[in-house]
């Protein structure tokens, strides 16, 4: 059981996010840069329009892709056992950047068409790395797993190379871009609330089985003593993760570096259990994506592409992470 | 122990997992009060009267007045914004747009005394900075509409697509705006005025037949990545159109690889042999460029080259071979180019004052002050 001055920091970090939810409801560029009064939402139907229909999907939106991102990042790095793995590991992201990029160049760019196509390419991206690990010759699960991950990658990322070499450039090739640099700016209720039933299912999975993830990420003899399915149960978590960060990249597009970090920032604050990381990571990342995409939408007359902001967040983070506290190095 | 007492137990031993919960519930719901609102959208922000538009998408777009607040915003948003200006009636309108394109903005500075108070939107302007200049109406290209339109009709802020991207659109688009801005008799006008030159060129260039058309290469001459490329246009796109109207045959119809520029080398280029080539450019300038390819011992071999047929691509403050109004003096002058014998004396100054005066309703020291000087090209 997590400690109580655990539960009271969680409980904090959601509170937190919450408040900034509601704050960022009130920053944009409409009708001034920045800061709108919340009295404009009672004077000028536009405002009220503006928040109903677009800020708020977009920050519910914001807030899901990091969670999902967050709690799929703890659950490959504890699951592999590798501080270095993020979900666009085993061919996720790179799978869904195709599919999307495909359906764009070659059945148009019709929004649930073009999730759809990233959300399946997604999952073809882990079944085909889990495939191609199965049939390796040599090394050990673990290994086997991260080679034909980045086999998968590399062959998704050259065909999506030609794909840019195909693309129109006035009317394609802008939206792989955003595809690749990833942001929120198209988002509306009638493009979140498709994924929304996928995301809080898995996240939920994720969530209810996280204190099993700590069992889970220890060889599958002890893991098995302990009373745990590993391979079931390792394939239940896996495939939640990646449902649900597929069903987040179809909307939002490449969202670097939140996943890789997040899980890093929370097991520094809450130590390597599950049982407290996961749902700080999931907080932490609802928090670092809203913050960036506040950034993204608020700092410049045209938007940043929020997976440039994250990107340029988490690996200062990271750098910070890594090279402060005390010296740990092996030989 | 009671439910209530277990349900203590619950919040005492998981506050974390209950507010957590709580907030999936929370967000689970926001989105059922929109649907529970209707469709998820805004309910339409004007009455059901008014002015109705079908736009390039087919669809119907109803606005309660003719708009005095234009926006132009989106990708490659400066076609349309230089085609509203062929409606001299509407510029006061346009209050804000994307300044793009290469001299695009000189231009419009140039011809409209009011161009510098609009506003400026950056080219990844999301719905919110274009809201804010509270608009009666948004207009923007096809493919913006996917994204940025819907977002815009989300709140409410009618979305009018139109194209001008081939000699076909522009009949379309012209008919649009004309109706959009209340001005269908100019539409019309400029309508005519467009054919009266593309159909002059096609009677010209109808006894020709296919076999005895010249054999044409248009290259788009880039030093963007640092060293020369030569580019073909694709098919579709107007540089390819203008010289099938203009009475010539396209050479790099058949290697189309993309739906954008594609990059060629000298050895395709030698294999093509043409009797003619025209060479577009943006950014670099056109002295340059002749000086470099003259001096060149390979292309000093090749037959347009040796015949004289090498010809820089005109323009003035942009160039006249892309889908911009200009395209109809593009049009001429390629005519006038790959079939001199039809166009015996074609002054293209004289064509240049005309179009100007025709189209944009601006002569005389405007036009020999700001466009003329800024002519360019082989002439």
């Amino acid at each position: 059981m997590s400690s109580p001055s655990s539960t009271r920091t969680i409980l904090l970090l959601g509170g937190g996010l919450l408040l900034l939810l509601v704050c960022s409801l009130f920053l944009g560029r409409y009708p001034a840069p920045y800061v709108m009064s919340p009295e404009l939402l009672r004077t000028d139907e536009m405002a009220l329009r503006l928040v109903w229909g677009l800020r708020l999907p977009r920050l519910i939106a914001a807030a899901l892709v990091g969670m999902t991102l967050g709690a799929a990042g703890t659950v490959f790095q504890t699951i592999f056992a590798n501080p270095l793995v993020e979900p666009g590991f085993l061919g996720v992201s790179p799978g869904a950047a195709f599919g999307a990029a495909f359906c764009i160049v070659f059945l148009g760019n019709q929004a649930l068409l073009v999730q759809g196509f990233a959300a399946f390419f997604a999952v073809a991206g882990l079944l085909f790395s889990y495939a191609l690990a199965i049939r390796m010759r040599f090394g050990g699960w673990l290994l086997r797993l991260v080679l034909a991950g980045i086999a998968v990658s590399a062959l998704f990322s050259s065909a999506l190379g030609i794909l840019k070499y195909l693309a129109d450039p006035l009317s394609q090739l802008p939206e792989i871009t955003f595809w690749l640099l990833g942001g929120l700016w198209s988002i509306t209720w009638d493009r979140l609330l498709p994924i929304l039933p996928v995301v809080l299912l898995a996240l939920g999975v994720l969530l209810l089985m996280r204190w099993r993830l700590n069992a889970l990420g220890l060889d599958d003899t002890t893991a098995f003593s302990l009373g745990l399915a590993p391979a079931r149960e390792r394939a239940v978590l896996l495939f939640a993760a990646v449902a649900a960060t597929a069903a987040v990249v179809s909307i939002a597009g490449m969202i670097g570096w939140v996943g890789l970090i997040v899980p890093h920032l929370a097991r520094r604050c809450f130590e390597a259990d599950c049982r407290s990381s996961m749902p700080a990571a999931m907080l932490m990342g609802g928090m670092l994506t809203v913050l960036c995409d506040d950034i993204a939408r608020c700092a410049m007359a045209g938007e940043i592409p929020l997976g440039i902001l994250t990107s340029l967040v988490g690996a200062g983070g990271f750098m910070v992470l890594m090279t402060s506290g005390a010296l740990h190095r092996a030989k | 122990m009671t439910k209530v007492d277990g349900f203590r137990a619950i919040v005492a031993r998981k506050p974390m997992l209950l507010a957590l919960c709580a907030a999936c519930a929370l967000m689970a719901v926001l989105p059922l009060l929109v649907v529970a609102d209707g469709s998820g959208r805004a309910s339409p922000m004007f009455s059901e009267h008014g002015l109705t538009v079908t736009d390039a998408r087919g669809k119907e777009i109803r606005l309660p007045n003719i708009p005095r607040r234009i926006v132009i915003a989106g990708k490659a948003s400066f076609m349309v914004l230089d085609a509203v200006y062929l409606f001299p009636d509407a510029w006061p309108r346009v209050i804000g747009m994307v300044r793009e394109g290469q001299g695009m903005d000189a231009f419009l500075a140039a011809v409209d005394p009011g161009y510098a108070s609009k506003t400026t939107l950056g080219r990844e302007a999301g719905p919110e900075q274009i809201a804010a200049a509270k608009p009666d109406v948004v207009l923007m290209k096809k493919a913006s509409t996917e994204n940025l339109g819907r977002s815009l009709e989300e709140i409410g802020i009618p979305v009018v697509c139109v194209d001008f991207e081939t000699p076909a659109h522009y009949d379309r688009d012209l008919a649009i705006l004309g109706r959009l801005l209340g001005q269908e008799k100019r539409a019309n006008e400029l309508i005519r005025l467009i054919h009266e030159i593309t159909s002059g060129i096609g009677a010209n260039i109808a006894g020709l037949d296919e076999a005895g058309k010249p054999r044409v290469l248009l290259l788009y001459y880039s030093k963007r990545d640092g060293t020369t490329a030569y580019n073909v246009p694709p098919t579709s796109w107007m540089q390819t159109l203008l010289v099938r109207m203009a009475g010539g045959h396209p050479l790099w119809e058949g290697v189309e690889l993309g739906q954008g520029w594609t990059k060629v080398g000298f050895e395709q280029i030698a294999a093509w042999d043409p009797d003619q080539i025209f060479i577009v450019s943006y950014f670099t300038e056109y002295p340059i460029i002749g000086k470099e390819l003259l001096a060149d011992e390979r292309w000093k071999t090749l037959r347009a080259v040796r015949s004289k047929n090498l010809w820089l691509f005109p323009g003035d403050l942009l160039s006249w071979d892309q889908p911009d109004p200009r395209w109809v003096l593009g049009l001429t002058w390629l005519a006038s180019k790959i079939h001199p014998e039809l166009y015996p004396g074609l002054d293209m100054k004289n064509e240049t004052r005309a179009f100007f005066k025709n189209f944009y309703g601006i002569e005389g020291e405007a036009v020999e002050k700001n466009i003329l000087p800024a002519l360019h090209g082989d002439l």
